[in-house]
């Protein structure tokens, strides 16, 4: 029964040391739909899920699964009154695009991490532009485009020792437990 | 023995051909999970042109949306205003002494000015008198806290917490410290969503002042928005305010909203008043309503205390609040 009870107990603080990954994410999205003074650029903040995004998809992608990034960028399309599927469409393309880079991303060191984000992050804002272009038959404005890209782009070193430490902490649990097993 | 043989046969040719099965069912569900990220991409592809050939399609799904994640994102944004409020607070402690002698200026300006507006209003409520002018509905407002936006910078919208339940309806204007923003676009019962001026959907009938001039100030995405469709003729100068025209019957007439800066190759820019990206709280004007109507549900809502019938007047219950008739004209016209 004791050990059933620890058996039981361990699973639960695993859970809930997933459910933080889930958590942190609810958390940037929502931090994305906040108006925020100094980040009035719109776009700028897309970069805040996409970093959390990029980085589970490369470190643990089985924490999301397509379905999960599908919904998730649905529920931000319908919450910020976009274009409904545009989110859901670049995030699941996007989702795709690192999944197939993930190997070589793993061995890289965080500097070349970040240069895909950097990359990515210019992928989303391109494609996203080209459908406002195409829907509202009006250029994007380049320096602006650059701006969000640059900006959202510097997110990701803040964000990247964080969700790593995070990635570690999970580990570490798995660690223990296979020890006690 | 030869029923035993017969028996493994038949177990044989039964769990060949179950494990048969069980790799076509293996290879259809690994098929599956190959290609369902596809599927899922389509899926999103077919939403995104359903969106775009009905832009209306999503609406109540937004509402609900929008509904719930509100009290979340009321919830944090106050840790930022806090930290806004701070900021700004430091910053003005630096200049407060220039601060207060502008203020002093402004102020005596402010009471010159309140003289004259007194004066003019009496003035007008004589000359309305005069002609025999209709009583105008009286404006009301709803004033809510800005809880958030679209987080794109090719949707310009707000969120707002105050829905139905607080008289929020679609199409109400919006307004700022110093002028009108936006109009409702979503309402859910607690939240709603303002298109805001500057959004490239925009579109609404003003009048330039001075010129009384007519025309259509759209947004594009950017903080100057373009007047359109005013005549060709028209004496359009920089410095000119600009307001709701009121033609249509959407918004009340008269609602400042920005003022021309430039008038360069043909294209007016106009200027919004208030800036909507700095709006902590905003007001939504409530649409006017028929001034005869507002004074029976006046009546309806605060009615006049019951006292016993007397016998001085028969047929008429005193006491009671006489039914409220158009004031009768004081002057007629020549």
């Amino acid at each position: 029964m004791a050990e059933f009870l620890y058996e039981f107990y361990l699973s639960l603080a695993r859970f809930l040391k997933f459910i933080g990954v889930y958590a942190m994410m609810g958390f940037l999205c929502l931090l994305s739909l906040v108006q925020i003074p100094l980040l009035n650029m719109g776009d700028a903040r897309q970069g805040l899920i996409v970093a959390g995004l990029y980085f589970w998809l490369i470190y643990r992608p089985a924490l999301w699964p397509v379905w999960l990034i599908f919904i998730l960028g649905l529920v931000l399309d319908l919450a910020g009154s976009g274009l409904a599927g545009l989110n859901a469409f670049s995030f699941l393309g996007l989702a795709l695009i690192i999944r197939g880079q993930r190997r070589f991303l793993l061995g890289q060191p965080w500097h070349m991490i970040w240069a895909g984000f950097v990359v990515a992050m210019t992928c989303l804002h391109l494609f996203q532009s080209l459908i406002f272009a195409m829907t509202e038959a009006k250029l994007p404005d380049l320096w602006f485009l650059a701006a969000n890209i640059l900006i959202s782009s510097l997110f990701y070193p803040f964000f990247h020792p964080l969700f790593m430490a995070y990635h570690r902490y999970l580990s570490e649990d798995r660690q223990e437990y296979n020890e006690i097993k | 023995m030869i029923g035993e043989g017969k028996n493994s046969y038949a177990r044989r040719a039964v769990s060949s051909s179950t494990g048969r099965k069980n790799i076509r069912e293996t290879a259809t569900r690994a098929k599956i999970a190959r290609y369902f990220p596809y599927i899922l991409l389509a899926v999103a592809g077919v939403i995104l042109l359903l969106g775009l050939i009905n832009p209306l399609k999503w609406k109540q799904a937004r509402i609900q949306v929008i509904e719930q994640v509100s009290p979340a994102l009321s919830l944090l944004s106050l840790p930022v205003r806090t930290i806004e409020t701070w900021s700004e607070e430091l910053s003005q402690l630096t200049n407060i002494r220039a601060e207060n002698a502008r203020l002093r200026t402004e102020n005596d300006q402010l009471k010159e000015w309140y003289q004259t507006a007194l004066l003019l209003r009496a003035e007008n409520q004589s000359l309305k008198d005069l002609l025999n002018v209709l009583p105008e509905a009286e404006q009301t407002y709803i004033t809510s806290r800005v809880v958030g936006d679209s987080g794109s910078s090719y949707v310009k919208t707000l969120l707002i917490q105050a829905g139905t339940e607080n008289g929020v309806e679609e199409g109400q204007a919006v307004m700022g410290r110093h002028g009108m923003i936006g109009r409702i676009i979503e309402t859910g019962p607690r939240a709603a969503r303002v298109l805001l001026l500057s959004d490239i959907n925009s579109h609404i009938p003003v009048i330039i002042e001075g010129v009384n001039q007519r025309a259509i100030l759209m947004g594009n995405n950017d903080d100057r928005l373009t007047l359109n469709h005013y005549a060709p003729d028209a004496l359009i100068k920089k410095g000119g305010r600009v307001v709701t025209s009121g033609i249509g019957g959407m918004f009340p007439a008269g609602l400042p909203i920005g003022e021309i800066v430039s008038t360069k190759g043909g294209v007016v820019k106009v200027r919004l008043l208030s800036d909507p990206e700095g709006e902590d709280y905003v007001q939504i004007v409530e649409r006017p309503m028929d001034p005869k109507v507002k004074e029976s549900l006046d009546i309806l809502k605060f009615p006049a205390p019951q006292i016993p019938p007397t016998k001085t007047a028969p047929n008429t219950v005193s006491g009671a609040t006489p039914p409220a008739t158009p004031t009768a004209p004081t002057g007629t016209p020549e």
